[in-house]
């Protein structure tokens, strides 16, 4: 009795698992994946933005540069729009559950706030929170072209080099969709794009980095900057650079850098203190006249300058990518503190300690 | 059947409920001294869950309704059995919406909930159906299964970088006055131990009381790190953008070296088999509460279906089946009809009224039982004389 009972139960759950295959789902060969996306101003009115979905063509067997892949691209007035102008010019489902790239053109960045134009993207459920997302110079649609040589996959160079699982670079800037989007609301924390530049049909460049308030785009640091930057966040400890006096180039061990942030409220305000610690090495050095010690002193004023220069232009532009209001607020929470701290933080104190060690000088002594 | 059972029943609700509906109930009200809401429903529910001990000590191998039924004349214990077995049978169905809702939008992309929750209904009803000491060992068995998933996505999260901590102690600072929904909502981890009204009935309570004030104490720091970690994901503000605060804490999860780089669909799987299962757990207590308000002569009545008439088998047949009947008829024509027509955000709302009467419904049904055992001690003097011999 129990056993004819079980029996018709789980006959009945198959026949029912049979009848669901119906309408919703989809073979994987009448499925096209998206594997990134980019959004551009289209320069017409009616239909501002104009959306390209790079789409992957698979292959039986992976060679090294035969990638092959399909570039679709749609106006619309929004990216969701747009998207769905685009599913009627394929002849397969569109998946966007590999995206795991999202470009906006610059034009576009420069004019519409972030936000609204990262809407679609969180809202998705399919869209991984993990996509990386990126600033495309001149346009998302040239950077989608860009095919390197050594792909084997389509756009895969491009993840390996933004998702820091690639090249070790300090220029280049991790930025993940849910951290973009936890940027565009956290009091204190600003959002930060890396650009990637079209070079030519095969190369590309990402070495800048684009820092938005929470409206718009503020302001693009230079490579130097952007490295300067990703260091002071702690993203990256692979940072070098050359001193002018002595052209000497400083490389500074990573796994032994640090930079500490304090943030406080004082008698005369806000104020914020970075240490930074570096060890490092000396890799070129080309003239040698000084001694160590001097030259030491004088990296140190180097990255001193460096550093201040930087957090000079941040608090110039008002924008906070390092987090320097989040970690006030973390110590004085409140409505009031934030307002007190977007009035002071243009033109609060920034201290900056810097020690310096040259431990390493290669087969050379001095 | 040993004392480790209860600390499945303590995990699987922790786990179902710490990713379900309290995250973004709590996280609605977090700058209302969410935290302060989180330390207190810890107290809250380290007492209830003390005193449930000591009163599951006091009735070795008996579960709640045949103390009530012991205790109280039938009427009066019949309408506490229906009450209390209605509250099983809520926690398990807001539970399975979500399941079928989470499915059908991160997992099953495009199927309609409807089909989803149709075939988890049947395998929840399939389960719930299952004899109690069968269903402990098979929820000790699929636990052990998804809880590496789960672990998966707390290691996951832990070593993600640029994980703002700051955003957590800027909340943690926050400190007001709590809303009370908030504390009952945040008690509702530790009500696992509450299952025990059922499963008392085959669990030896041969265990140590400061066992269960230790592990729910544990379930507490557990639970403060599930409840930081989506907050640390995804920053505080960003965080009640969400409808499921941490399923989009998962899909922002990203293992650098792992064969698969993402680790949101292995924890959302681990996180959906834990919730069938708490939900397969509170529907076999509301069907067994309700089969214990059957009178109780099997022997006799298998005998007399045997032979009888076809009226009589009909009747004893309903006698025996009618609790079935009642939830088949509940999970396949309610269930579907109202994840229908009802929005989640109106499900929301539900879970909220629910979880708003969590502790007092609590409260009084540790009191009845208290209540029940005084009764009973005081009806039969022989009994109680008898214990204090023996003890």
């Amino acid at each position: 009795m129990r056993k004819r009972t079980l029996c018709s139960l789980f006959i009945g759950a198959l026949l029912f698992g049979a009848c669901l295959s119906g309408c919703a789902y989809k073979d994987i060969d009448k499925r096209s994946f998206v594997i990134a996306v980019g959004v551009d101003a289209s320069g017409d009115k009616k239909k501002p933005l104009r959306v390209t979905l790079k789409i992957a063509i698979p292959t039986s067997d992976i060679k090294s540069g035969e990638n092959r892949f399909l570039l679709l691209t749609a106006d619309g007035e929004l990216v969701a729009e747009a998207i769905h102008r685009l599913s009627s010019m394929h002849e397969n489902a569109l998946d966007f559950s590999h995206t795991k790239l999202i470009f906006i053109g610059r034009s576009l960045a420069e004019e519409k706030p972030l936000r609204e134009i990262m809407d679609w993207f969180y809202r998705m459920e399919t869209i991984q929170g993990i996509a990386l997302v990126a600033l495309a110079d001149p346009n998302a649609n040239k950077v989608l072209k860009v095919n390197p040589p050594s792909e084997r996959i389509p756009s895969n160079s491009l993840f390996t080099a933004l998702d820091g699982s690639g090249t070790p670079s300090p220029y280049i800037a991790q930025s993940f969709l849910f951290d973009v989007v936890r940027r565009l609301y956290e009091p204190g924390l600003d959002p930060y794009l890396p650009i990637v530049r079209a070079k030519s049909e095969i190369g590309y460049q990402i070495d800048r980095i684009a820092l938005f308030d929470k409206q718009k785009m503020r302001l693009t640091l230079n490579p130097e900057d952007s490295e300067w930057l990703n260091f002071l966040r702690g993203e990256t400890s692979n940072v070098d650079f050359t001193s002018g006096k002595d052209k000497l180039y400083f490389q500074v061990d990573p796994n032994r850098a640090k930079a500490v942030l304090r943030v406080a409220q004082g008698e005369g305000g806000l104020w914020a203190r970075f240490d930074l610690r570096l060890y490092g090495s000396i890799d070129e050095r080309q003239k040698t006249g000084t001694s160590l010690s001097r030259v030491t002193k004088e990296i140190e004023a180097v990255v001193k300058e460096k550093t201040e220069r930087l957090l000079g232009r941040l608090q110039k532009a008002e924008v906070d990518p390092i987090g320097i209001g989040l970690r006030y607020l973390s110590a004085y929470p409140g409505e009031t503190s934030y307002r007190k701290y977007r009035r002071a933080y243009p033109t609060m104190p920034v201290e900056v300690n810097v020690q310096v060690t040259v431990y390493e000088t290669g087969n050379v002594i001095r | 059947m040993q004392p480790r059972f209860i600390y499945y029943l303590l995990l699987v609700n922790l786990f179902a409920n710490g990713i379900g509906y309290v995250p973004r109930i709590l996280l609605e009200s977090r700058h209302h001294g969410v935290f302060v809401a989180v330390a207190l429903a810890w107290l809250v529910g380290w007492a209830i869950t003390t005193a449930s001990a000591m009163l599951f000590k006091r009735i070795p191998n008996t579960d709640m309704p045949s103390l009530w039924q012991s205790a109280f004349p039938k009427p009066l214990a019949g309408i506490i059995i229906v009450v209390f077995a209605a509250e099983w049978l809520i926690a398990g169905t807001l539970n399975l919406f979500l399941v079928a809702e989470i499915s059908s939008k991160y997992l099953n992309i495009g199927t309609p909930g409807t089909d989803i929750i149709l075939l988890f209904i049947l395998l929840t009803l399939f389960a719930a159906h299952i004899e109690t000491p069968k269903a402990l060992f098979a929820l000790e068995l699929s636990l052990i299964i998804s809880f590496p998933l789960v672990v998966l996505a707390l290691l996951a999260a832990l070593t993600q970088q640029g994980l703002l901590w700051e955003s957590v102690f800027r909340l943690l600072r926050e400190v007001r006055v709590p809303r009370w929904l908030d504390v009952s909502a945040a008690s509702y981890v530790y009500a696992g131990y509450l299952n025990l009204a059922w499963f008392n009935r085959i669990v030896t309570s041969d265990y140590p009381i400061r066992w269960m004030s230790i592990a729910t104490a544990g379930v507490g720091v557990l639970y403060m790190l599930f409840f930081a970690l989506p907050i640390a994901l995804l920053g505080s503000e960003a965080v009640a953008l969400y409808h499921y605060p941490w399923i989009n804490a998962a899909n922002a999860l990203r293992i650098e070296h792992a064969p698969l780089e993402r680790a949101f669909y292995p924890v959302l799987i681990g996180y959906l088999n834990i919730a069938v299962l708490n939900t397969i757990v509170h529907w076999h207590v509301f069907l067994n509460f309700l089969r214990s308000l059957s009178p109780k002569q099997p022997t006799q009545r298998r005998a007399s279906s045997e032979k009888g008439s076809i009226g009589e088998r009909l009747r004893s047949a309903f006698g025996r089946h009618w609790p079935s009947g009642v939830l088949s008829a509940y999970a396949f024509l309610v269930v579907p009809g109202v994840f229908r027509e009802w929005p989640m955000e109106l499900i929301y709302q539900t879970s909220r009224l629910w979880f708003a009467q969590l502790i007092p419904a609590e409260l009084f049904a540790l009191g009845l039982g208290a209540w029940a055992v005084v009764r009973r001690d005081r009806s039969s003097g022989t009994k109680r004389r008898r214990r204090s011999t023996g003890a």
